[in-house]
């Protein structure tokens, strides 16, 4: 057969597929029409209620759905519409919605695309890690970004592939860093104009710590912010001797992004070893703190660091949340954190200037926050050689990696707080061996009473840290909180309970047992039209909507 | 980072290592290894076993007695592997180095000798004691008993003798977390305190002091207390013997194991030497022979007594002699006179030709039962493990692993007492032959669980 033939068959037969094809697009909407997701839609990213198109709902993090069709008054009528089972432990995951496709990871690095309306898998991803990956606290993901049609994955062997959304098929692969020296990744990517913004996670096994941003369309690297300086470097006074070489610092949680100002705001994690701060004399710069950042060039423009020599395992890798309020008479741009230390924390967004800090939660390592910021220590709250069990708040802090939720008619910060005593003990400074971790003590083992390990959602006035309401739970919480303009605040429990409260009130109006420990945060957006709630609570991804 | 080192459940961990891919002697185990395990244990371990190994919530370290095995790679899996069914959590997220410079540490700490709190009391009193305060409403020990309590079965291997005081004289000193006290109040104003067995925000659930599982709505109780109070009344009215025999009792384990490799003191008891027994060396190690005229030893003490179930193993060499030898009897003693009762257990032979088979006998009360079996006959002059079994309803015995005889028996528990080998406690039918091996468990063992029988000639 001549080419010429082959080839008039093959358009032939190309036509015949396209109508039958469209044929079949008649017996049901075609999903993901709503690619690409430009740049521009995801600084409107609030103007599209029916998408969930970033990890914090949109750049400011507010993790607030201004769809209105479940409220207060008909919530009592959610039900189940679909499960989808992932059989892996501790899923983390928030998904990304766009058009009735919902992105979603399941542990340790899968990627599934699903029919939002019936849960089913229109295809799947499935990551093969290269290497055994040492990992503190479990083989996690927490999420996507998406841009144009692309969806940004990080694997737990610390790798940034591309995947064509329409497709699972995968466009490029790149690497972080070397998963053999004890670098993982687990949190969602956030795409900014052509870059995508990548944490990196390890200071449990004594890595240094960065944040990178890699060219959207090639991967290519376009900067790295170590986040512990090297010789020579600012900051890196705060350092003793070579310490700084296994100095921790991670970015395991999403940041922000403030377009106006083009400012990246992203959390960092503790300094390693964990509980042994004496290999590691002064401040250690730039762990436990906020960072500023310019997303084009990686340039730091401010920081704000929490804790200072942190000895308790406090990352600062809390969501920080943006908002434009009025303080002390005067119009700010605030960045807002509750932190893992127990504090709850304004600072000027712009400049990075400390404006406040209050507790939320009981804690007895500081006396104050000085007029810097600067906690002010109490003695003996260290680790101790035989352990010390004075020390509030624990190990897993008042606060975590959780989603925090701002509702702007309620104009409250909602969030999940954990009152906690544990014990604390320090070992000898570990040596740094890859695929072995760096902790240098721990926390916990002992029997602590049910009062002195318990939960709650805080309702909060975010420019004064009053908080308005709090809902007791039984046990801390590592749930995050969505709230939505139907006057509610959605959360979960460790016992597994989702439930639904008024977000004026924080008046208890609808719950469902999903009977596992919950390690995510619900999202909201519109299936077919209708509303849905999902959440993973243990090792299923639920949806729920109105009966 | 997030939930470092947190509650087991939330640990990920890595696979459990075995034993194979493990090396035989600790690796870590110079001076400076020593001193690093020994701070790596303060912070980690000495909140429940001790500072020092004295024991506590957890197990004695420094006796050098080891439930789940002392050899260094044992005392490596237990610590990393942890000890399932136990509060002992493994420690999957320590580097190898710093597991073995524990296991290091913790071998040391056996070494050092039992800290100053010695076993005073009478085990076998100790059961009596036990018995009269009708512990096993709440408590059981090898099967029967209450659930409101802990199962006491081996506690005596988990918790240090001073803890086992305490928790008897002071409960609420320190409560296992699956024991603590729940008082619920209805909304009609009814109390009901219970076990509290599962709580999430909207339930609670606990087993009764009736032993009933209950579940409640929160909305339909006026209140949940969670009291600092065990539910198990406090014992302080005990008197100091009573007290430290019940010790004696629960510490005494399901294990006892006595080796013959000395004359003046058998397993932890002082003996009485009857003729010229000697120490002999045998392939499986040290061992007493008897001559089968006039030696013997006697031991003042009686392993079975209190044992509702149990299991008597003992390795052997019969030599050939009189036909009929009763070389291993356990006899209860009248506690009043010191004269022996009529219950008691017994390994017998008889000797036909060059070869000889078993007799098992137990007696308590009226129920007696002997197992012969005179068609299964064995070889003289080599090494036999024997052993009797009974499992609360039936009464078996082995040799070499090898079921003889079965039959139906209620045998009520012994009291204290004492042992002979060698002979009948009596001074009749000596032994001719040698006993280098016997051990006590309270409960019945399968023949894969026995200790391992000689090899055959």
């Amino acid at each position: 057969m001549s080419n010429a033939a082959h080839s008039r068959r093959d358009r032939s037969s190309a036509r015949r597929l396209r109508l039958f094809l469209a044929a079949l697009s008649l017996a049901g909407p075609i999903l993901g029409q709503g690619l690409p997701i430009t740049y521009d839609r995801l600084l409107k990213a609030t103007q599209e209620p029916g998408n969930w198109l970033t990890y914090g709902g949109d750049y400011r993090s507010h993790h607030y759905s201004s769809l209105n069709q479940i409220t207060a008054d008909n919530v009592h009528r959610l039900r189940v519409k679909w499960i989808y089972q992932m059989h892996r432990p501790k899923v983390e995951t928030t998904p990304i919605v766009v058009d009735g496709v919902m992105y979603v990871t399941r542990p340790p690095s899968d990627v599934i695309a699903l029919d939002a309306e019936t849960g089913r898998a229109l295809w799947t991803f499935e990551y093969r890690l290269s290497a055994r990956v040492y990992t503190c606290c479990g083989e996690v993901n927490r999420g996507l970004a998406i841009l144009g049609s692309t969806l940004y994955l990080t694997t737990l062997d610390a790798k940034l592939i591309a995947l064509d959304a329409r497709s699972g098929r995968q466009l490029w692969k790149k690497d972080i860093a070397d998963p053999a020296l004890n670098y993982s990744a687990t949190a969602a990517p956030l795409a900014v104009k052509d870059k995508v913004i990548v944490g990196i996670a390890g200071a449990e096994g004594g890595i240094r710590g960065f944040l990178d941003a890699y060219d959207a369309k090639t991967g290519e690297r376009a900067w790295r912010f170590w986040t512990v300086p090297a010789p020579g470097e600012a900051g890196s006074e705060t350092w003793g001797g070579d310490s700084w070489r296994h100095g921790g610092a991670s970015t395991w949680t999403t940041g922000s992004y403030d377009p106006e100002l083009n400012l990246l705001y992203w959390g960092t994690g503790n300094p390693g070893p964990d509980y042994n701060g004496d290999v590691r004399p002064g401040d250690n710069l730039y762990s436990c703190s906020l960072l500023a950042l310019d997303p084009d060039t990686g340039k730091l423009r401010w920081y704000f660091q929490f804790t200072p020599h942190d000895t308790r395992d406090w990352d600062a890798t809390q969501v920080p949340v943006l908002l434009d309020s009025t303080l002390g008479g005067r119009r700010r741009k605030l960045v807002v954190v509750p932190s893992r230390n127990g504090f709850y924390y304004v600072l000027d967004r712009e400049t990075g200037e400390f404006l406040l800090a209050k507790p939320f939660v009981k804690q007895t390592w500081a006396k104050e926050i000085d007029k810097k910021g600067r906690p002010v220590l109490n003695p003996g709250q260290e680790p101790t050689t035989e352990g010390n069990d004075s020390i509030w708040p624990g190990v897993d802090g008042a606060n975590n990696w959780m989603s925090p939720s701002y509702h702007p008619a309620t104009r409250l910060l909602y969030f999940n707080a954990r009152e906690e005593r544990r014990r604390y003990f320090k070992t000898d400074a570990p040596e740094f061996r890859p695929g072995e971790p760096f902790f240098g003590g721990g926390g916990g083992g002992t029997r602590f009473r049910p009062e002195e390990s318990w939960g709650k959602l805080i309702a909060m006035t975010p420019e004064t840290g009053e908080i308005q309401w709090e809902h007791r739970i039984l046990s801390p919480p590592w749930a995050g909180v969505l709230s939505t303009a139907g006057n509610l605040v959605f959360s979960a429990t460790p016992s597994g309970n989702f439930y639904a409260l008024d977000a004026r009130t924080g008046k208890e109006l609808w719950r469902f047992n999903g009977g596992e420990r919950v390690h995510a945060s619900p999202i909201s957006f519109l299936s077919r039209g209708k509303q849905i709630i999902t959440i993973a609570i243990g090792d299923l991804l639920i949806a729920f909507g109105l009966d | 980072m997030l939930c470092a080192l947190a509650l087991p459940a939330q640990r990920p961990g890595r696979q459990p290592r075995v034993l194979a891919d493990l090396p035989e002697t600790n690796p870590h185990a110079s001076a400076a290894d020593l001193e690093a395990g020994r701070r790596l244990y303060l912070g980690r371990c000495g909140h429940c076993h001790g500072q020092s190994g004295e024991g506590g919530r957890g197990s004695t370290l420094d006796t050098g007695r080891f439930r789940h095995g002392g050899s260094d790679r044992e005392l490596f899996l237990v610590i990393r592997n942890g000890i399932p069914n136990t509060e002992m959590p493994g420690a999957f997220n320590l580097p190898d180095l710093e597991i073995w410079r524990l296991a290091a540490w913790v071998k040391q700490l056996g070494r050092q000798g039992a800290s100053d709190d010695p076993i005073t009391g009478d085990a076998a009193a100790g059961a009596v004691v036990y018995q009269k305060n009708a512990c096993a409403q709440c408590h059981t020990i090898d099967g029967p008993g209450g659930f409101l309590g802990p199962d006491l079965t081996g506690i005596g291997g988990k918790r240090a003798v001073r803890h086992l005081r305490e928790s008897i004289v002071s409960p609420h000193a320190d409560i296992p977390l699956d024991y603590r006290t729940v008082t619920v109040v209805t909304a009609a104003g009814k109390e009901i305190t219970g076990i509290h067995l599962n709580e999430d925000e909207y339930s609670v659930h606990l087993r009764d002091l009736g032993d009933d599982l209950r579940s409640f709505l929160k909305s339909e109780l006026q209140r949940i207390q969670l009291p600092r109070q065990s539910v198990m009344p406090a014992y302080a009215s005990l008197s100091k013997p009573d007290l430290e025999n019940l010790v004696a009792y629960l510490s005494s384990g399901d294990t006892a194991v006595w080796r013959f490799d000395r004359l003046d003191n058998i397993g932890g008891h002082k003996t009485t030497v009857l003729g010229q027994p000697r120490i002999i060396d045998s392939p499986l190690g040290k061992a007493v022979e008897f001559d089968g005229v006039d030696d013997a030893l006697f031991i003042d003490h009686h392993p079975l007594a209190g044992a509702r179930t149990f299991s008597w193993e003992a390795v052997f060499r019969p030599d050939g002699g009189q036909t009929e030898q009763r070389w291993f009897h356990l006899s209860e003693r009248d506690p009043q006179t010191g004269a022996d009762t009529d219950n008691r257990m017994l390994f017998e032979i008889r000797v036909a030709g060059d070869q000889w088979f078993l007799d098992s006998y137990n007696q308590s009360g009226t129920a007696s039962k002997a197992l012969m079996n005179r068609k299964a006959l064995h070889p003289l002059g080599v090494w036999h493990h024997v052993a009797s079994v009974y499992d609360g309803t039936e009464f078996r015995n082995y040799v070499d692993g090898v079921q003889e005889g079965a039959g139906q028996l209620h045998l009520a528990p012994h009291g204290a007492g004492h042992t002979s080998v060698g002979v009948r406690i009596n001074k009749v039918f000596y032994f001719k032959g040698a006993v280098s091996l016997a051990r006590f468990t309270r409960r019945a063992l399968s023949p894969a669980e026995f200790l391992k029988p000689p090899a055959k000639p």
